[in-house]
């Protein structure tokens, strides 16, 4: 991925010395023809919000998103469900082509209902990967079959898009004390696990003020990994010192729940509202690695998480349905998009819980953004012949083209050869409104192209 | 168990908020004239190379392969010889070959018996925890069960920071997080964890093999990935799957996935070179009945581990074969040991092994040849009782060990360690002691409480994903939150050993009296300068000055909450915290 890193290095520089309030007008004489295109004819700032969940430890979808009677896989689907983890179909909530979604997920039903919600079926990695450790890598990284990668493919967005403005408080941000994998080697990525805990808490009398300033300076001498990642680190202290989350109120009466989702949805609201220049964020919910006990319809195991799930990201979109600067939504400018590394096996075990498999689904949820109230994929079936190895759902769309989707209509960045690498078959599923671009299967080429390479 | 300490802290603090009780139109007026002090983006670019300045050799051998120098290591480490070749020789045999005793982790557990300030639990054997923790009904259930966790925890901070036998620390950090057990999982973990640890420990510098044989059987690793239940008729995958993936051969280059197991070629050492899903299948088969005396199905409730032919594979279905390894009758426990002899003396297992190992000890980006050379001595040395002691040697001996410098960063741990024992700390974190406590909350926030995360991978080991923001945020924060507790260090009182009398602490002695107790040499001048500039803004005196001749600093008061020991403590805290500090 020398590439991405090519094109920070040289686009920030560029950026910084031309310090432009409007990158696009200075850019549009050095960018290449496939760039130039993303600008539209509105000065070439996007505002958009992707908000990614990754569901870590891989759900078992057959049980978020289940045949019901009608349902041609209905019978297939009781046979294969014989330990304790079937859901009977009287207790599903009905979507569309006899597909029903879990009960404790009211909350995405009626979002479902209102065209705000759509699941797409039979989605994953291009060639099975039941391996937790390379599945999630691959997805997040952006790069299946690459597990080296050095960055992840929200990273390669924020690097590659040129709709960006010349400056930003927080771009990215992982709600993860840690960095997440899909913006690994993004310095200006934020990661805050929790607002309450971002500080030294040194306190005046130990003169914490001084220290951070003491530190600041001396992390700003050098352009090494570390120290850039000192100085981003205590930036982002001034940052979050500045927003007031305790007094946080959220909009249209919101309710969050008083979970780690619910609180990290909330704080993602709350930095895109306070006009952070967010445009990328991700948050784990993890958990679904049910190999035993699954309990498809307990509330302290599966079913629990289907309803944290589903009512954080329903208080997330009402909270986010308030005005935006510049005529916007802010729902109406957000995607919400769910999925975990693998799904698991269409049969369940001994032990009422289900194995690693392949192919799952995908979630996506927001306001005028995404074309919901209906399921879209290939699902190709459950019955022996259907399954991969007589065990998986097959995978049949590839994830990158529902990123490669969310990227060229949300985030304008066409750039899928230096997100994406690898990846040509960009086929739009038509999930996400927005206007098309064409897609560059190559490499993005800003540096060398403006002379400053 | 994040949300709950941020949900506290919501619930304690009051401020209201300038845009709390707007209307919506309000406060989209509020928020959009939000002004931010600074912005991320754009980030300074990155050039990769992150050596810094190169500290001395002494110091970078002891910042990789211990959680780093404390009082006096650097001049014992120089006195091993009369070059850096003989003293790295000295130093590593002396590690690899630890003694029984540990002098001032065993001065500091020894006498401790009052309940909730002792250790009660760390020597315990495994049917003792079984019964007296995991197993236990009574008053106060919940505690009991989970004091031996709570009791662990603490003892890998103890050891971290006084063990004498500072690379075995290290390497068993690095075994328990390869075979990685979430500790807070159930009852079977929580009370069982010394009896992993030291499980884990027994073997560290003998045979690999033996390693692996006796992690397999240990009941909270059993519990973890759910073999205790595998049974026959139908298999559960998980631990199969873990051991091929995690333990032994890895994912990274011997996982093929799911093709057939004939399109497999052969290694280097004709072997099989790697598995597909098939061979995790048969496997999950094999350790059917692989399992552990919990009181059910008739067995006795001891959490030792039992093999229950009941529930082993019947060979109703063909014979096993996983990679190269054919069973075709019935064997038991044998059926299982057979292929862990196999994984283990894999030509693949020996790479994935060097691999971690050398990523742990050297740097992320290695040359082909260094991990052909530590595999192939793991390789060799497979039948051996020490075997892992001697890659341990091959690796700390090799050039790149010794060249390396920077190509880690440190993990929150890591990090908190080298500033404990940098700056002297004399705390014996007992469980009753709060101050313990919110040392590894604040680890937790910072991402690396000991064995505190879910998936089996444990903690990554590579230099981007530590530095995170948030990542280093939470570490100063831990490291700030040690450094200034009272009654644990007295920076001033040694710095006034330092530099005896009062003309003598000016900012520039002050400063540069730690850099070589904390650092352990001088940094750059344009660092000097930030640090001096420092400490003569806080204690409001020029550089050249001694603290005393401003009328508000009496460095004779070295009390817990004069101003000379906060300034000195902050000082100290400022030097550990430097680049330097965070990379290894």
């Amino acid at each position: 991925m020398k590439v991405s890193n090519k094109n920070k290095l040289n686009r920030r520089s560029f950026l910084r010395a031309g310090s432009l309030a409007g990158a696009g007008v200075g850019l549009a004489g050095l960018a290449p023809k496939s760039i130039r295109v993303a600008f539209g004819g509105d000065g070439g700032i996007n505002e958009n919000v992707v908000v990614y969940i990754f569901m870590r430890g891989g759900p078992d979808w057959l049980s978020f998103i289940t045949p019901m009677n009608g349902h041609p896989d209905r019978g297939n689907y009781d046979s294969l469900r014989v330990n304790g983890t079937a859901i009977p179909s009287a207790q599903l909530l009905a979507l569309d082509d006899g597909w029903g979604i879990h009960p404790s997920a009211s909350s995405l039903h009626n979002l479902y209902q209102s065209g705000d919600f759509a699941v797409i079926t039979a989605a994953g990695l291009p060639i099975a990967n039941r391996s937790h450790f390379e599945a999630e890598r691959y997805v997040e990284l952006g790069t299946p079959g690459n597990r080296f990668t050095s960055s992840g493919w929200l990273a390669r967005h924020i690097q590659s898009a040129i709709n960006l403005p010349a400056s930003i408080p927080i771009p990215a941000m992982s709600a993860e004390s840690s960095i997440t994998f899909s913006l690994l080697g993004e310095p200006s990525a934020l990661s805050l696990g929790n607002p309450g805990a971002f500080d030294f808490e040194g306190g005046s009398s130990n003169f914490e003020e001084e220290q951070e300033a003491a530190l600041a300076s001396i992390y700003g001498l050098g352009d090494s990994a570390t120290e850039v990642a000192g100085s981003q680190a205590l930036s982002a202290l001034e940052i979050i010192e500045a927003i007031d989350f305790n007094g946080y109120v959220p909009d249209n009466g919101a309710v969050y729940p008083d979970t780690d989702l619910g609180d990290e949805l909330r704080s993602i609201a709350q930095l895109i509202k306070e006009n952070t220049g967010l445009r990328v964020a991700q948050a784990d919910r993890g958990g679904w690695d049910t190999h035993t006990d699954q309990g498809v319809l307990v509330e302290a195991e599966y079913g629990g998480r289907v309803r944290d799930i589903s009512d954080s990201v329903s208080a997330f979109l009402q909270d986010l349905d308030v005005p935006a600067p510049n005529d916007g939504n802010w729902k109406d400018r957000t995607v919400v998009m769910l999925m975990g590394e693998f799904g698991r096996r269409a049969f369940d075990n001994n032990d009422a819980g289900t194995d690693h498999g392949w192919g799952g689904n995908m979630l996506v949820a927001g306001g005028a953004s995404v074309n919901g109230g209906q399921v879209y994929g290939n699902f190709l079936g459950l019955a022996p012949g259907d399954l991969f190895q007589n065990a998986d759902v097959f995978a049949t769309t590839d994830y990158r083209n529902v990123f490669s989707e969310v990227l060229i209509r949300h985030l304008g960045n066409n750039e899928l050869g230096s997100i994406l690498p690898g990846f040509v078959d960009y086929n739009p599923l038509g999930v996400i409104n927005g206007p098309d671009l064409p897609p560059n299967f190559g490499e993005a080429e800003i540096v060398s192209r403006n002379g400053f390479e | 168990m994040k949300g709950i300490s941020r949900r506290d802290f919501l619930a304690t603090s009051g401020a209201a908020g300038a845009v709390a009780g707007l209307t919506v139109a309000d406060s989209a007026i509020a928020q959009s004239s939000t002004t931010f002090p600074d912005s991320l983006f754009p980030s300074k670019p990155v050039n990769r190379g992150d050596t810094g300045q190169l500290p001395p050799f002494a110091v970078r051998v002891l910042n990789k392969a211990s959680f780093g120098p404390s009082r006096g290591d650097l001049a014992a480490f120089n006195a091993l010889g009369a070059n850096d070749t003989q003293r790295l020789q000295a130093w590593v045999d002396d590690q690899l070959n630890p003694a029984p005793t540990d002098p001032e982790v065993d001065a500091r557990l020894s006498g401790l018996t009052t309940p909730g300030q002792d250790f009660d639990t760390i020597n315990k054997t495994g049917p003792q925890l079984w019964a007296e923790h995991v197993r236990f009904e009574g008053a106060d259930e919940f505690s009991v069960r989970i004091r031996p966790t709570v009791q662990m925890e603490r003892l890998v901070l103890l050891r971290g920071a006084y063990s004498q036998w500072q690379l075995r620390e290290l390497l068993a950090d690095f075994w328990n997080n390869h075979f990685h057990v979430f500790s807070f999982l159930s009852n079977e973990t929580r009370g069982y964890m010394p009896a992993y640890d030291r499980d884990v420990r027994q073997h560290m510098f003998g045979n690999f093999f033996d390693m692996l044989l006796t992690n397999t059987r240990n009941a909270a690793m059993l519990f973890y990935l759910d073999n205790f239940r595998n049974s026959w008729p139908n298999p559960n995958e998980n631990y199969a799957r873990e051991v091929l993936e995690l333990h032994t051969l890895g994912a990274v280059e011997n996982y093929y996935g799911a093709v057939a197991p004939v399109t497999v070629p052969d290694n280097s050492q004709g072997q099989r070179a790697g598995y597909t899903e098939i061979d995790v299948f048969q496997f999950a088969r094999a350790l059917t009945g692989w399992s552990v005396a919990d009181g059910n199905d008739g067995a006795a409730d001891t959490g030792e581990f039992l093999f229950r032919p009941g529930r082993h594979y019947d060979f109703s279905d063909g014979p096993i074969q996983v990679m190269d390894i054919n069973i075709a009758a019935d064997g038991g426990e044998t059926d299982v040991t057979q292929i862990l002899q196999y994984l283990a003396d894999h030509f693949g297992t020996a790479r994935f092994i060097a691999t971690k190992l050398c990523q742990r000890l050297i740097g992320d980006e290695l040359p082909p040849a260094l991990i052909d050379n530590i595999a192939t001595e793991f390789f060799n040395r497979r039948a051996d009782s020490d075997q892992l002691r001697e890659v341990y040697r091959a690796i700390l001996l090799s050039p790149e060990f010794q060249n390396a410098w920077g190509e880690k960063a440190r993990r929150p741990l890591e990090t908190l360690m080298r500033a404990w024992r940098a700056a002297d700390v004399d705390f014996t974190p007992v469980a009753s002691n709060g101050t313990s406590g919110s040392i590894l909350g604040r680890l937790e926030q910072a991402g690396q409480r000991p064995w505190d995360i879910e998936p089996p991978t444990g903690f990554p080991d590579f230099k981007e994903f530590w530095q995170g923001t948030g990542t280093l945020i939470g570490t100063w924060r831990t490291v700030t939150y040690l450094l200034t507790r009272d009654n644990i260090l007295n920076l001033a009182a040694e710095t006034n050993s330092l530099l005896p009398t009062a003309p003598q602490r000016t900012p520039t002695n002050i400063a540069s009296s730690w850099f070589n107790t904390a650092l352990g040499f001088i940094p750059e001048a344009e660092v000097i300068t930030e640090v001096v500039q420092f400490i003569s803004n806080i204690a409001a005196v020029g550089v050249d000055e001694p603290l005393d001749n401003a009328s508000n600093v009496d460095t004779t008061n070295t009390s817990n909450g004069s101003r000379y020991q906060r300034i000195m403590r902050a000082s100290v805290g400022l030097i550990i915290m430097l680049p330097v500090g965070q990379r290894r």
